[in-house]
């Protein structure tokens, strides 16, 4: 009797440990989740449970104290979970399960969390369905649900949706069991009028379970979103907006939608997503990144620089406070559940640089050369100074989504082509010469470079490719050209027009076939890509030292560069029209006509180049109106 | 003394284990491993205080400005104002006092931080978790005054871990695990504006900027860490993993990755640079990182820089590449500084010097020095004699001694040592002289000299004992190959013979085989032994390896055994047969009774290739007698090459009876021993009695009335005489005493062993010779030789009867008879067809003729031959059939009575 009366005191020790842990822990978080989650603490907390669940296995099994023992190690294997201890957690529960299916073993001494054998997790799955049938409505049975709650939360962190796809009938009528299970338990315990304290929880599994629920839809759409079954995953994120959610996740369910709306071809209403993405969530970054590439998409140039400021603006403010936190203070929150690759991939937007770059660029594209230079500058200035959040946390192992960063040589490049489009002359002068002091010597002295599609499989990101390093000094040479052509300044300009091309010149291909096709398409990563720019920057370096040399009516040389351009990298407007200037001056009158004819029905290709390997804006040009005339005239003569 | 470097300890702590690490400038931090870092004040030379911290230290990094440390703990970095500190501190007072760091101070929380970087206002720590090492940014705060809170995070870079145990397995026990080594490289046209001031004026070159950091050409920088990095200015953050890797990452610009440079195999203890000293134009610098078994890379602009193991990392053709020279020093290393151009590190027993640099001049010392090199690339360090440093502080020039370099070293037993190194003997490691090695380096203390030697003399021991077994291992290949040398010679010598359409005779070969049959009682049994005698007139020697083979090989089969391999094969080993030496083998032919001939000698001789080049274990050499079952396969290395072919035939088996012998059986030797059976003896006397009723005269072969069977062979006496070369017939009369007549000359030369001396022939006619002897199966023989004149045979001959020479072959066994008919048969065509063809003028289409005969006859026998075998295979062949084939025979021989010319 008397060890009766010590056991049951001894359990009511334990219960009153618990409950200070757990009060301990919610005073704690509400101070802690104001900042950083604190990743000793949990640990600290982690411990703590343990080490009790520990003292509670090491006595022999009594029907109370097995319900005590579930609810200790329904916290301990939260702050597992919490920890993205996702083994621990599992070695937690398969141990629990183990022990509900057969009751003799409780109490038996020892069983650390680890000691079950096999995989846990395979066999987890099979192992839930005995367990509940097991307990079905007994004392044990609210202790195993939630369990099965925690096991729901430990498959969809690890991304194991196949699991939770097993157990869906278990899993869907969780909620309305546990909340049953948890009101007659409540009952029993009024009517027992106990002055015993129940054992509290560290989380509450009803909640958990609606997160989880949401949780669980979510990823599943992003999972088959990423297989390619745009269509699916909308009918499947259409049944989030019908559960109770935390707004992060709603916010993502609607980008997530959005993405499958323009997946489908439906820009507009994908759109109205990420509007309502940003609606339910202000800092919803990824809603705005992806609006801009629909905006893109639909060539709707206003919507995207404007998209694309905001999201620059939205990346370079420091990261949005952590939610308020409510009363209840759960250790479990939705980042932690949505851990998919697929769901990151789909929702990261690129780094702040990137995004600025582009941003700058478009600007200059479109006609907003100023607002563009100072974006340049701006990211030039960061690229020297120190990161202030350039790399956000945890998002440099993932490789940026879209498309490579670009390099830092072309940033520089690209900044001094918009300052020479600025008219700024002198400043984009002077970034070259930076690029060539970086790459000059490093130049090779001949550069043979083989079959482009032989060197698909070539490492790339390497971060010494010669072939780059022609690139960017000639460019810089043709850069410094432009600057040297618009100051009207011919000596100068052919000389470094000269510069570039001998540059070019350097690195001569290996195949046999014919030249490599001309620029088409995006440049940007792929093999061959780098080929077509020298191809380009030959023809235009070409092309300049021709439009210098009729400038200096050096008429016979001019020609000479301007048929090699046309040569080279045929479709270049400028110098078609240029070598018709030249035809014409040598008397060579039909010849021109036809190739202004050629010229002026061309359209630029400009459009996919690197900024500044694009024909010259400031350059000397004909006005296609008196061409036009003068082949009229031709052909009325 | 000059050379010596001097040593002088400042202070003592207590015992420190081998992760220590001293840093700081005016103001020394040691950290020794425990939770306490000590302050020494250099100028005063105390110990200023020491900093209690709430764990054991992993790390500990000093700011630029010299305000700020940073410590890691197990579960923090706590950050230190030093100034703050100072003015807690009691001035003057004597004992130093302890300071204890609370969570105030706690900077950046983070667990088991290895190893921390402070790059301008930007802390980087570096830690393990899971499979990943983390790099983690925080941005220090602009003013740390009281607390250390605010540090900011910024970022995060990650890296694989790469096979964990690569380190651990093997060495733990001898050397901790070790830490990341965290340094930082400017571009040196890039350099932090605040470090210039505070860096010490006293180094003309130095390569450090104030707090620690390296600076590396712009080239070289550009061109191990790329365009981007050098376009943004940005410091490169360089880690040695303790895995080997040297990788690295820009702190600024865009967001990038974690790259490795290099991989060393091994933990990484140290990374700096060098630069040579007080050159101008500088020399180019080089990056060196070195390992904690020794091994040292420098990355260096190739072309000028030192040779060695070079993997040049060619970016184009033409342009200078960037090098990898690699090389090995002893270690273990457990730390290292680089000073200049020196890279100064310890070994726990020894500090070293090693000249790291690469220029043209340095390159030629290193060729002219010859032989110094240790590894590939690097020259051989230079022992300091200071053991037991675990860690070093940075090197400074002082100002007192010019050129002495000084560095403050903290040893395993908790002093902090203050080492100054004369320029003297850093010129020795750098110059290495001959001069300098002998008078400026520091002696040994006489405590290692004994040492020392026997270091030296063990290790003379093992490299004698090394040469001694590859000496060995020469000469028996060089014997190895003399025999095959030898081989050679005598297998062409063998091929070339066999091979030639005109064989030599066997008197002129220069290797050649001999047979010799003999009858001899050996256990109450005659047994006829062939003696082989091998005679070597060749230049060679017949070495150990060679084997000599006798095929013996029956052309018939006696009774019963046709079912066996009827060969026999014997291999003799020769153990050295030198020129002109013979080597006789006897071995059993035959026994009394066996009639199985003629028997066809095959002598070979056989190499063994596997018993030359494996001398050591000697294949067993088949016993004499026994035929080797490896030998007919010719596999396992060994080849044949055959000598001579020989045959021994009914002649060579019979016994030839002395003249003394006893002559009661019509001049027959007697039947010796009991070995005729009587049904033998029963079924000879029936023979004799039923063939000599049928006795016929004119036959070639037929029976006599003394007994048995007889066959003739006719040879013309001209042609027979020619092809014996005697010349009896011009130069002495016929039948005069002395010279013998033809007839016993042909016995002489049928029967070699019935010589005159051996008085063969037991009558002597004018015209004819008669030899008796005894067959192998036990009958008496007679073969007879006449002289006679034929004329009568309806042949056309020139002049008259042409002279012949009769061979008559008599026995009571028609066996022997047709054996020994045939044996003679064959021995005459091999004469004639062996001599000079001289004899066309006596009429060719006779000889044609003639021949035709011969052929016929051979047709007999082959006949004859024919009919044995059936028989001897037990088939349904009765006796009586080839009682009546032999018949048609014998008819066949009287109707063509044989006359070989």
């Amino acid at each position: 009797m008397a060890d009766l009366e010590s056991q049951r005191s001894l359990s009511g020790l334990w219960v009153l440990g618990n409950n200070q842990l757990v009060d301990e822990w919610k005073r704690q978080g509400v101070q802690l989740f104001s900042r950083d989650p604190d990743p000793s603490r949990l640990k600290q907390r982690s411990a703590d449970f343990h080490k009790l669940l520990l003292k509670i296995q090491g006595v022999p099994p009594a029907p109370d104290r097995s319900q005590l023992e579930l609810v200790v190690r329904f916290n301990a294997c939260v702050f597992s979970v919490a920890q993205a201890q996702t083994e621990r957690a599992q070695a937690l529960l398969t141990e629990g399960l183990h022990r509900v299916l057969t009751p003799s073993a409780l109490g038996v001494a020892g069983g650390t969390c680890g000691g079950t054998t096999g995989d846990p997790s395979s066999e987890a799955p099979s192992l839930w369905g005995p367990a509940l049938r097991a307990v079905a409505d007994g004392p044990l049975a609210v202790g195993t649900l939630r369990l099965l709650c925690l096991q729901w939360a430990v498959w969809l962190s690890s991304n194991r949706l196949t699991h939770i796809q097993e157990l869906r009938g278990e899993l869907s009528s969780l909620s309305d069991r546990l909340s049953a299970l948890e009101e007659e338990e409540e009952r029993k315990r009024s009517l027992s009028a106990s002055d015993h304290e129940p054992p509290r929880l560290v989380a509450d599994p009803l909640r958990l379970t609606e997160l989880l629920d949401v949780c669980t839809v979510v990823a599943r759409g992003a999972e088959w979103l990423s297989d390619g079954r745009p269509s699916d995953a909308l009918s499947e994120l259409q049944r989030a907006f019908s559960l109770p959610a935390p707004r992060d996740v709603l916010a993502q369910a609607h980008v997530l939608s959005g993405r499958c709306l323009a997946d489908t071809g439906r820009p507009q209403m994908a759109l109205l997503c990420f509007m309502r993405a940003m609606e339910t969530e202000p800092h919803c970054v990824s809603a705005l990144y992806h609006s801009t590439e629909v905006y893109r998409q639909l060539g709707n140039v206003t919507a995207l620089v404007e998209g694309l400021r905001l999201l620059n603006t939205a990346l370079r403010l420091p990261p949005p406070a952590a939610p308020s936190m409510t009363a209840e203070v759960s250790p479990l929150s939705a980042p932690l559940l949505l851990g998919s690759p697929a769901l990151g991939s789909l929702l990261s937007a690129p780094p702040a640089p990137s995004v600025q770059r582009r941003l700058a660029l478009s600007c200059v594209l479109h006609g907003r050369v100023a607002e563009g230079v100072e974006l340049y500058l701006d990211l030039l200035a960061d690229l020297q100074s120190d990161p202030q959040h350039a790399v956000p946390p945890g998002s440099v192992q993932a490789p940026p989504p879209v498309q490579a960063s670009p390099r830092g040589a072309e940033l520089y490049l690209e900044a001094a082509a918009a300052l020479l489009l600025a008219g700024r002359g002198p400043d984009c002068w002077a970034l070259c010469d930076e690029v060539l002091s970086a790459t000059l010597d490093l130049l090779p002295q001949r550069l043979t470079l083989g079959d482009p599609s032989e060197d698909q499989d070539r490492d790339q990101d390497r971060d010494q490719d010669p072939l780059d390093v022609v690139l960017w000094a000639g460019s810089a040479h043709l850069l410094q050209a432009h600057c040297q052509a618009a100051l009207e300044d011919w000596k100068q300009a052919v000389t470094c027009y000269t510069r570039c091309i001998n540059l070019t010149g350097k690195v001569c291909f290996k195949t046999h076939g014919p030249p490599p096709p001309p620029p088409s398409g995006d440049l940007s990563g792929r093999p061959g890509a780098g080929l077509r720019s020298l191809q380009t920057l030959k023809g235009l370096s070409l092309a300049g030292r021709g439009v210098c040399f009729t400038q200096r009516d050096q008429l016979r040389e001019a020609l000479g560069d301007l048929q090699l351009s046309a040569l080279v990298s045929p479709g270049g407007v400028g110098a078609g029209l240029w070598l018709g200037e030249v035809l014409w001056r040598l008397d060579r009158r039909r010849e021109a006509a036809s190739c202004w004819e050629r010229s002026l029905a061309a359209e630029s290709p400009a459009e996919t180049l690197p900024l500044y390997l694009q024909e010259p804006r400031s350059s000397p040009s004909l006005d296609p109106r008196v061409l036009r005339s003068r082949v009229q005239s031709l052909t009325q003569t | 003394m000059e050379g010596r470097c001097a040593v002088e300890t400042w202070a003592k702590f207590g015992n420190v284990p081998s992760t220590a690490k001293v840093t700081g400038g005016t103001l020394v931090f040691i950290c020794d491993g425990s939770d306490e870092v000590n302050i020494f004040h250099i100028e005063e030379k105390r110990i200023m205080t020491t900093l209690q911290f709430p764990g054991p230290i992993c790390y500990l990094v000093q700011s630029e400005d010299k305000h700020l440390i940073y410590a890691a703990c197990e579960s923090a970095v706590y950050c230190v104002n030093i100034h703050i500190l100072k003015s807690r501190i009691p001035t003057g007072s004597a004992p130093a006092p302890s300071l204890s760091i609370s969570s105030d101070w706690l900077a950046v929380r983070e667990e088991r931080v290895c190893s921390l970087l402070l790059v301008g206002s930007i802390l980087l720590t570096l830690t393990q978790k899971g499979g990943l090492w983390q790099f983690t940014l925080y941005k220090v705060p602009a003013s740390v005054e009281s607390s250390a809170s605010g540090h900011e995070k910024l970022g995060v870079l990650e890296l694989p871990v790469v096979s964990p145990g690569l380190y651990e397995d093997g060495d733990q026990r001898r050397t901790p695990a070790r830490k990341p080594v965290l340094n930082c490289v400017h571009s040196s046209d890039a350099v932090p504006t605040s470090s210039s001031s505070s860096s010490s004026p006293s180094s003309p070159s130095h390569t450090l900027t104030g707090d620690g950091h390296f600076l590396l050409e712009p080239l070289l920088f550009r061109m191990i860490f790329g365009v981007d990095a050098a376009l943004a200015k940005s410091p490169i953050i360089l880690c040695g993993l303790p895995d080997g890797r040297l990788c690295f990452f820009p702190l600024r610009g865009l967001p990038s990755r974690v790259r490795v440079l290099h991989s060393l195999e091994q933990p990484i203890v140290f990374i700096g640079s060098t630069v040579a000293m007080g050159t101008d134009p500088p020399l180019p610098q080089s990056l060196v990182a070195v390992g904690g078994l020794g091994r040292v890379v420098l990355i260096h602009t190739g072309g000028t820089a030192a040779t060695g193991t070079t993997a040049a990392l060619a970016s184009g053709a033409g342009q200078k590449p960037l090098a990898f020279t690699e090389g090995c020093v002893p270690g273990p290393v457990v730390c290292g500084c680089v000073e200049g151009r020196r890279l100064y590190y310890s070994t726990h027993s020894d500090v070293l010097v090693l000249d790291l640099s690469g220029g043209p001049e340095q390159q030629g010392a290193t060729a002219l020095r010859g032989g110094e090199d240790v590894g590939d690339g690097l020259p051989s360090p230079v022992s300091l004699n200071v053991c037991g440093v675990v860690a070093l502080g940075r090197a400074t020039h002082t100002a007192a001694a010019a050129g002495a370099v000084q560095f403050l070293a903290l040893s395993a037993r908790g002093r902090l040592q203050s080492i100054t190194v004369p320029k003297a003997a850093a010129a020795a490691a750098a110059g290495g002289g001959e001069e300098a090695q002998g008078r400026e380096l520091p002696s040994l203390p006489s405590s290692q000299v004994g040492q020392r030697i026997k270091d030296l003399l063990s290790a003379i021991g093992d490299v004698c004992e090394r040469a001694t077994v590859l000496k060995a291992s020469i000469h028996s290949k060089t014997e190895v190959l003399r025999q095959l040398n030898q081989v050679l010679h005598i297998s062409s010598l063998l091929l070339s013979d066999h091979n030639k359409e005109d064989h030599l005779p066997v008197q002129k070969r220069p290797i050649r085989c001999q047979t010799l049959s003999q009858w001899s009682r050996v256990l109450q049994r005659d047994t006829l032994n062939l003696t082989c005698v091998l005679q070597n007139t060749s230049p060679y020697v017949l070495e150990q390896g060679w084997t000599f083979c006798v095929t013996l090989q029956p052309l018939s089969h006696p009774l019963g055994e046709a079912g066996e391999g009827s060969s026999r094969t014997l291999s003799f080993p020769i153990l050295d047969l030198r020129p002109g030496g013979e080597f006789e083998v006897s071995l059993p032919l035959a026994t009394a009774g066996d009639t199985s001939f003629p028997v066809t000698v095959r002598c070979s001789l056989v190499f063994m290739l596997a018993r030359l080049l494996a001398e050591e274990k000697p294949a067993a050499p088949p016993a004499g007698g026994h035929p080797d079952p490896s030998l007919p396969g010719l596999g396992g290395g060994c080849f044949s090459l055959p000598v001579d072919t020989l045959t021994v035939d009914w002649l060579d088996a019979l016994r030839v009876c002395k003249p003394g012998d006893g002559n009661k059986d019509g001049g027959f030797p007697p039947t010796e021993g009991a070995s005729v059976d009587p049904l033998q003896a029963f079924l000879d006397v029936r023979e004799v009695v039923g063939r000599g009723r049928s006795g016929d005269t004119g036959g070639a072969l037929r029976s006599k009335a003394g007994g048995g069977h007889s066959a003739c062979v006719r040879v013309c006496q001209q042609s027979l005489s020619a092809a014996l070369e005697w010349a009896a017939a011009g130069a002495a009369p016929r039948g005069s005493e002395g010279a013998p007549s033809l007839s016993s000359a042909v016995l002489d030369w049928l029967l070699p062993s019935s010589g005159p001396g051996g008085g063969g022939t037991s009558t002597r006619a004018v015209d004819d010779a008669v030899v008796s002897a005894r067959c192998p199966g036990g009958r008496p023989v007679r073969l007879t030789a006449k002289e006679v004149t034929v004329g009568e045979q309806g042949v056309e001959t020139g002049g008259g009867g042409l002279k012949t020479v009769e061979i008559w072959v008599e026995c009571p066994s028609m066996a022997s008879v047709c054996g020994l008919h045939h044996a003679v048969l064959g021995r005459v065509q091999t004469l004639l067809q062996r001599a000079p063809e001289n004899r066309a003028s006596a009429g060719g289409i006779q000889s044609a003729v003639l021949r035709q005969a011969i052929q016929k006859a051979e047709a007999v026998l082959q006949r004859i031959q024919e009919s044995r075998v059936p028989e001897g295979s037990g088939g349904d062949f009765t006796r009586e059939k080839m009682n009546q084939s032999l018949l048609s025979i014998y008819h066949e021989l009287r109707d063509n009575p044989l006359l070989i010319v």
